[in-house]
């Protein structure tokens, strides 16, 4: 028994010296080996998996991030959100749009030491004809590239396409020699998982576990000693986490939630909202009960926007007024969306619409379009109609698109331009001929069409605004679908890190802006 | 002498044609539940703005055109070579991008195992010793909340105390950022010991810390309560009170003749949570920013990249075939009983 009870007075001193030693070894790397690089290096959380770094696949916001930052690309949007050059000087459409002469940045080389010459746009635009996915989805008019010097080629559509132009914004320049050595049986595909073959204003230094660190080019085009020397992406997927590293000094630029923004400034840091993006209920215009423009206009009526608006996007943004998101420009003065039950009820009353049902999907995944739906479910009641909630997984939910018989009812989303021109929206969202891939409410409307298609026509960027806010207006008068509100991510930011707000082509913040007030 | 190497090699035959067969079966099941599911791979592949031409060439490349029956060949043929195929998000090898994340993962797992292993089973033992009073009644009350305790809320809570507030170990990530080995395993800790660096190491083991303390909670509940059980049961049996009247010191009484005794269900235990962790690891490598294996399925299933989740479900079911056949092998060498029972002879 005396042995027993050695035993049991061992064990927790063993226990207790274990812990100790914990915490002992713990501390000896407590100390931040970068204090000293915290001025000139940058540390941005990002959230979800990078899949790939091939430019191809910049239609992944995560990989278009990156490449913005390693890539240049011909043209980009500048921080009021127009169209710039970038390695393109000058870029003309001929009469027919279908035709697109570009002068290219003398003296630009890549990464490698190769010089940057028009054959290099050349390869990059038929890689992605010749792959047939990601960012050619954004140039599917391309057909071919006639080189005429080293800085000078003309791009050939199979069609008439003013949008062509902004999409180029997607399209990363890739080094065509870089890639020949190592395109293997796939035209580079595994090798541009984790390489670089760009021109940009950072150079891939390691790739590790999720953290990209980028190395400021020293021969830049266009070299601003005030970007950070080193840009580093993490990974955190976990918002909290993000907002604990922010204030512990590990992290300099991440997402928040919008509950934390008031605990995050009193912390000294910066919060800004960014990524634009607009929460959307998709009807289906063609089959169902959602083809009656009554049952849409009724549960337009019936939904609180501005408690969604509150509860649910922390008050980050502004109510919906119009189709698309508030940041483009070319959109016509249009009401701002309400609630009024006791008008949603007269509608469905004036239609004789009595006892209706109806089912809306949504993508459980995200809390907040949860709980907008349950809100949804909550304001029907109210007006007598039933809303069924079924949870889609956003890849099941693109195979629905394939036919307007399959489209849902409802579906609850959200969305934000590909690039800023709001031709793009009209043309994805709302033409009949993109039924059956982006246009997600299977809606048709011969004027809306014959519209977008003059202004998709035309190289007059006022004529084609103007065309895009006629559009605009008979949407919205169709009750296609039911715009919700322009809301934001917030970014919470070291207070000495300047250009947060300056967008990237997709909407997210762009990396390769960033600069270090001295 | 023959006649047990015989014996030997038809037993190692069994165990290899028993785990072919399981991952065969498995393999099955998940590519054709994976063809059976909503959702069309090669649109998901294409990204939402392609056109139907777009797709259509997408499903050709990903050899999604013939019959099931086809496809199936095909994917079994590709996996007798080895080959996992290609994955239709990042268009990369699914080997590749599954052997990029996976030591992350086993790194973790097998952290947590060890401080399942040194802590649950002594604790145990020593509850089990100290089996009654106030204190056992709280010992088994904290290790039932701790066991019952969310991982993804235990995560939070101690990140937020241990890392955010007292700033012992570090928030997130794998490793800090500046810090950096060349990478040969995959497996940081190694791979900083290969470099020679004890920093990289000491970080690399920082970081490991409260992920791997998070994730052994549960499980480590989950032991205790079957060691102490079984322990208990042992020593009320008549054969320990014999071994204690011979004068035998008390803590040979516990490792020598009864913890002896209840090795094989812990063992068996230990197997089926070390391929469970795997599983489990996904939440507390969210919250920990680390980048591992549960996120890379829950990406793959996300964007329905059916070579990259049979491909992960294939290397799970390796682990525990291989777990399996370890255990199993432990537990001939150590058990006669076990040994003449699974390779014949005299027990």
């Amino acid at each position: 028994m005396r042995h027993i009870l050695d035993t049991r007075r061992r064990l927790p001193a063993v226990l207790a010296a274990a812990a100790a030693l914990t915490v002992l070894v713990s501390g000896c790397t407590g100390q931040d080996p970068n204090a000293s690089a915290k001025t000139t290096q940058i540390v941005v959380a990002y959230q979800n998996q990078t899949t790939t770094l091939d430019p191809v696949r910049a239609d992944y916001v995560q990989t278009d991030n990156l490449d913005q930052a390693l890539y240049d690309t011909l043209v980009t949007y500048d921080k009021d959100r127009k169209l710039a050059g970038r390695l393109a000087t000058s870029y003309t459409y001929n009469a027919q749009v279908d035709a697109l002469t570009v002068t290219l940045r003398d003296g630009v080389a890549f990464h490698s030491g190769n010089k940057l010459t028009a054959e290099d746009v050349k390869f990059t635009l038929d890689r992605a004809k010749s792959l047939s996915l990601g960012v050619f989805g954004y140039i599917s008019s391309y057909a071919s590239t006639e080189v005429k010097s080293p800085t000078q080629l003309v791009i050939h559509l199979s069609r008439p396409d003013a949008l062509f132009l902004g999409a180029l914004s997607r399209v990363h320049i890739l080094d065509h020699a870089l890639v020949a050595q190592h395109a293997g049986a796939d035209q580079g595909q595994s090798w541009l998982l984790d390489h670089e073959a760009g021109s940009g204003p950072y150079s891939l230094k390691d790739v590790s576990s999720g953290t990209y660190t980028l190395s400021r080019a020293p021969h830049y085009w266009q070299f601003d000693a005030t970007r950070p020397d080193r840009l580093v992406m993490r990974r955190i997927d976990d918002l909290a986490t993000t907002k604990q590293e922010i204030q512990a000094g590990n992290v300099d630029i991440g997402s928040i939630n919008p509950a934390d923004r008031d605990s995050v400034s009193k912390s000294g840091l910066k919060v800004t909202p960014t990524t634009f993006i607009m929460a959307y209920v998709y009807f289906n215009n063609a089959t169902g009960p959602t083809a009656d423009p009554a049952v849409r206009r009724a549960v337009m009526l019936a939904y609180d926007y501005a408690a969604g608006l509150k509860q649910f996007r922390g008050n980050v943004g502004s109510l919906a007024a119009g189709p698309l998101l508030n940041t483009l420009t070319c959109r016509p003065d249009l009401p701002t969306v309400g609630q009024n039950l006791d008008q949603a009820k007269k509608v469905l009353a004036d239609a004789g619409i009595h006892d209706l049902t109806l089912t809306m999907r949504f993508q459980p995944a995200f809390a907040d379009q949860a709980q907008e739906a349950t809100l949804l479910q909550s304001n029907l009641k109210e007006i007598g109609v039933t809303l069924n909630l079924q949870p889609i997984a956003y890849a099941d939910y693109l195979t629905t698109l394939q036919s307007k018989d399959t489209i849902p009812e409802m579906m609850l989303g959200t969305a934000s331009p590909v690039y800023p021109d709001a031709g793009v929206d009209l043309t994805k969202q709302f033409a009949t001929a993109s039924i059956g891939t982006t246009n997600q409410s299977a809606y048709s409307n011969s004027k809306v069409d014959a519209l977008i298609s003059k202004a998709n026509s035309s190289a007059d960027a006022q004529a084609r605004c103007d065309l895009y806010k006629q559009a605009q207006t008979i949407v919205s008068d169709d009750a296609a679908i039911m715009p919700m509100y322009n809301t934001a991510r917030l970014k919470a930011s070291r207070p000495d890190i300047l250009d947060v707000d300056f967008a990237s082509p997709n909407g997210n913040v762009a990396i390769e802006q960033l600069r270090i007030k001295k | 002498m023959r006649n047990h190497i015989i014996q030997i090699a038809a037993f190692a035959a069994r165990k290899i044609v028993g785990a072919i067969v399981t991952l065969w079966f498995l393999a099955t099941v998940v590519f054709f539940l994976g063809r059976l599911t909503p959702g069309d791979e090669a649109r998901a592949a294409a990204g939402a703005s392609a056109t139907p031409e777009q797709v259509e060439a997408i499903r050709r490349r990903l050899g999604l055109t013939g019959s099931l029956m086809e496809q199936y060949l095909a994917y079994l043929g590709r996996l007798a070579h080895g080959d996992l195929g290609v994955s239709s998000s990042s268009q990369g090898p699914v080997a590749g991008a599954i052997f990029a994340v996976l030591p992350h993962t086993a790194e973790l797992v097998v952290t947590s195992m060890l401080i399942i292993v040194t802590v649950a089973i002594p604790l145990a033992v020593w509850s089990a010793v100290r089996a009654s009073g106030a204190g056992d009644t709280l010992r088994r009350l904290v290790v039932i909340i701790a066991a019952g305790m969310p991982t993804f809320w235990a995560a939070i809570l101690l990140q937020s105390l241990v890392a955010g507030q007292w700033r012992i170990l570090p928030i997130s990530g794998i490793a800090t950022v500046g810090i950096q080995v060349p990478p040969v395993t995959g497996l940081r800790t190694i791979d900083s010991v290969l470099a020679g660096s004890p920093i990289a190491f000491w970080d690399a083991v920082d970081h490991l810390i409260l992920p791997a303390v998070v994730l052994a909670i549960p499980f480590s509940g989950q032991l205790f309560r079957i060691v102490r059980a079984e322990l208990l049961r042992v020593l009320a049996r008549e054969h320990i009170e014999v071994v204690r009247a011979t004068g035998v010191s008390g803590r040979h009484v516990i490792w020598d003749h009864a913890f002896p005794q209840i090795v094989n269900p812990v063992l068996l235990i230990l197997g089926v949570d070390f391929a469970g962790m795997f599983g489990s690891a996904v939440l507390v490598e969210s919250v920990f920013g680390r980048d591992g294996f549960g996120s890379f399925m829950t990406n793959a299933m996300a964007q329905k990249d059916t070579a990259a989740v049979l491909g992960g479900v294939l290397v799970i079911g390796i682990i525990v075939v291989v777990t399996s056949i370890v255990i199993d092998t432990i537990q001939i060498i150590r058990d006669p009983r076990v040994r003449a029972k699974q390779i014949g002879g005299a027990a």
